[in-house]
């Protein structure tokens, strides 16, 4: 027969940390698989890629080998020729690798936020500090508790933080989507508008990007980009189909009414678009207990927004015509 | 003057009825379970609940729409008032003590005032008001529920199985003895005195089982007589022998339950039962666990039992005016606080197992229900050694700190293995003074926004 279970004393001196994490569940820490992924499109291996890379690699280790050779040559020449050619180059090469390696821990971070997203492995304590809101943290520090399971902190850390992160990321969202409506809206050529959202859309993924914690270089800005641009072309077209299909109805009245208004109206939605996929992809884990930032209110804002810009400088311009009518007629 | 008054406050409370502004809510649970100490713990977070920052599931409080709540005269004049002072000043004394065990009933009303967000009344009302009645009762009084559907007759025959099992076999060695030697002298001329005789030997029986830690003990007004001590009402029992009842004591036998279904358990149900529309099922999975393999069976089938003598339906406006039913349940296993938190996951699994029976009705009916791991006053620590091994810290019962590694808590219905082995769990003591107020609780956040967090939108 086996021995009784009995309880286990230890001594009460001995240190002891109080607990703050309880260790997850095989039940309830892992998370349901009916929620949405984000899909992500990576690159297929391209055939020629290889050779080319090989040709730039040996491009640029001649051009190391030419520059080594002429700095030795200029060393031979004088001392302080060489002296300088080697301390520029020295700069140079120090500078470059520097960016060089920030840029990949750039992209390595955002590739890693990607991957934690879609698997969920992060622990809530990481992201807390991945987000890089110190206020957001002393918040979590007092509502946490330590009977919490994996599932629960998990909620909660949705729910009282990551939904205030993404209250601002959607402000900002509707406020630049606005102003890029209202900057078509007045904008006289096409090329200009495209200039206008090429702009406005930048300067909003890399706010919206730094809200979440992620910091953006160069390569990590090219690879947002691109995942959002295939986002919105592939997965989200449904998506869009069903989000924007009612309000580009209303937006075509508008355009009948005023095509300018209707043009900003279109800029400012898919800015919006832009903007919502950015979060997504920025956004340490997906959508679950709280609801996806969404269109409802926003058509409105764009409207009052243009309504705002548009009278005004019809009415300058009106102004300003009768001006110039009323100074012909006193010449 | 007193009398249109209770007139008004009756008709208020048709009126909420109506715009299903009031929960009667059920604290249902065998004796021992913790009703008290939930209770307690639930009016402690809800009166203190905008100056705690413990209560995050609790949404109208996370979403700062509780203006506040505050404890309200009971609408019945007869039952007395909730004793909730003198249970925080026991959890809260030096040495600290959990609340006495219930003896009477008892109610308390609480309104709760909020800024509703949702439907009409969001877009109409500033401020809206939610009464909620608590009721505590002795849990050894639940169990007459059952005896409502049954006669004599099949009431002694399901107590006669019960009889024949192991501990109850042994304990009622003494009470079956004198009952056969009376029963060879039964007569009409004694009957009454004979059967006083037996049913007091039968009300040892009871009480010997209850110190066992038994729970189905029928019928409860022998274990817990309340008003009744000593009443003649009282001396009766089920028949526990395969011949039949001697002419002389069966129709007394047959009156004395008869008597006692309609005169002391239907008005104990119509004044306190009926009006149910929310149920918490609280379970003290932990103490049956250490009971061994016949208490936790035994606890099986008194829950289940109990669940049939609840109504459970969706209630309409008519039905909610005249005869409302349980439309939400959850199901709580107490004193969560005995184990590490990683094994709470593990407790609602059990009650899950152990309920099933009764819940299959629940199901039927499309009745919404909840599982959840609670402490209504937490009094346990969780820590970790150096060595990472997990340990609870606390008050034991000898007033010292303790602290004690991780009980096991099996993760599925134990095997005979397992209960050979047993199980036993720590037990803490409260141990608190007036300025850890609100106390620290497990979990009732979610059961409290589960329970009436629908009704606070």
């Amino acid at each position: 027969m086996s021995k009784h279970r009995e309880l286990t004393y230890y001594s009460v001196e001995e240190e002891a940390q109080p607990q703050v994490s309880p260790e997850p569940f095989d039940e309830q820490g892992t998370i349901e698989d009916n929620t949405e992924w984000r899909t992500h499109y990576d690159r297929k291996p391209r055939r020629w890629g290889r050779w080319l890379l090989f040709g730039l690699v040996l491009a640029v280790v001649a051009g190391i080998a030419e520059i080594v050779l002429a700095v030795i040559e200029s060393w031979q020449q004088s001392w302080v020729l060489g002296g300088l050619w080697s301390l520029g180059f020295a700069l140079i090469v120090g500078i470059f690798s520097a960016f060089i390696v920030k840029e990949f821990w750039q992209l390595r971070q955002l590739k890693r936020r990607w991957h934690a997203q879609s698997h969920g492995i992060e622990s809530v304590e990481q992201q807390l500090k991945l987000l890089d809101h110190p206020d957001l943290e002393e918040r979590w520090a007092q509502i946490y508790q330590p009977y919490w399971s994996d599932s629960e902190k998990r909620e909660r850390f949705e729910c009282d933080i990551l939904s205030r992160v993404d209250q601002q990321a959607s402000r900002l969202v509707s406020r630049w989507s606005a102003e890029a409506a209202a900057m078509i809206a007045v904008s006289p050529f096409a090329v200009l508008d495209m200039l206008i959202i090429l702009w406005r859309n930048q300067r909003m993924i890399h706010r919206i990007a730094a809200l979440y914690g992620v910091k953006l270089g160069y390569l990590a800005r090219l690879r947002l980009w691109r995942q959002v641009l295939a986002n919105i072309a592939y997965s989200g077209l449904s998506e869009a189909a069903v989000d924007l299909g009612t309000q580009w109805v209303s937006a075509e009245l508008i355009t009948k009414l005023s095509a300018r208004a209707g043009q900003g109206l279109g800029a400012g939605l898919l800015t919006a678009r832009l903007g919502y996929q950015v979060i997504s992809l920025c956004r340490p884990m997906p959508f679950q207990h709280t609801k996806k930032p969404g269109y409802g209110r926003l058509q409105k804002d764009l409207l009052s927004q243009l309504k705002g810009v548009l009278p005004s400088l019809y009415k300058a311009r009106f102004t300003k015509a009768a001006k110039s009518s009323d100074t012909k007629v006193e010449n | 003057m007193s009398r249109i008054k209770q007139f008004k406050s009756q008709t208020r409370d048709l009126i909420h009825r109506g715009f299903d502004r009031h929960i009667k809510l059920a604290v249902t649970g065998l004796s021992g379970a913790g009703k008290t100490a939930l209770i307690t713990g639930v009016l402690e977070q809800l009166l203190y609940a905008n100056e705690s920052q413990n209560l995050p599931y609790f949404n109208v409080r996370q979403h700062q729409r509780l203006i506040g709540c505050r404890l309200h005269t009971s609408p019945n004049w007869d039952t007395p008032r909730f004793d909730y002072e003198k249970a925080i000043e026991r959890l809260t004394g030096t040495p600290g003590q959990w609340p006495e065990s219930t003896r009477d009933v008892s109610e308390i009303r609480l309104e709760l005032k909020y800024h509703p967000e949702r439907g009409l009344a969001g877009k109409v009302l500033d401020e809206r008001r939610l009464t909620v009645d608590i009721i505590d009762y002795p849990g050894e009084w639940l169990l007459d529920l059952p005896l409502l559907s049954l006669t004599y007759e099949q009431w002694s025959k399901k107590q006669r199985t019960l009889f024949s099992t192991e501990p109850r076999k042994e304990l009622a060695e003494a009470w079956l003895h004198q009952l056969n030697d009376l029963t060879a002298v039964a007569t009409d001329d004694n009957a009454e005195k004979q059967i006083k005789v037996v049913a007091k030997a039968y009300r040892q029986y009871l009480a010997d089982c209850k110190e066992q830690g038994l729970k189905l003990l029928q019928p409860g007004r022998l274990v817990l007589p309340g008003e009744l001590a000593g009443t003649p009402s009282l001396d009766f029992f089920p028949w526990p022998l395969e011949q039949p009842v001697p002419d002389a004591w069966q129709s007394l036998l047959e009156r004395k339950f008869e008597y006692y279904k309609e005169q002391v358990v239907k008005p104990f149900y119509q004044n306190y039962f009926r009006h149910f529309n929310r149920q918490l099922i609280l379970v003290d999975v932990l103490s049956a666990l250490e009971g061994g393999e016949s208490y936790f069976d035994e606890l099986k089938l008194a829950l289940n039992e109990i669940m049939q003598s609840f109504n459970y339906g969706q209630n309409s406006l008519l039905r909610r005016l005249f005869s409302p039913q349980i439309d939400k349940v959850s199901f709580v296993v107490t004193k969560a606080d005995s184990v590490v938190p990683s094994d709470h996951a593990k407790l609602t699994g059990l009650i899950n197992a152990l309920t099933l029976e009764g819940r299959q009705q629940l199901q039927f009916e499309r009745i919404p229900f909840d599982l959840f791991s609670v402490a209504g006053v937490a009094t346990s620590q969780w820590k970790q050694l150096k060595n990472g091994t997990n340990v609870l810290e606390g008050i034991d019962q000898s007033g010292e700190l303790v602290r004690v590694g991780a009980p096991h808590v099996p993760g599925r219905l134990p095997t005979r293995e397992d209960w050979q082995q047993g199980y036993v769990y720590p037990h803490f003591q409260p141990n608190f003074t007036l300025a850890d107020s609100p106390l620290p609780h497990i979990r009732l956040d979610k059961l409290l926004n589960s329970v009436i967090g629908d009704k606070l939108r």
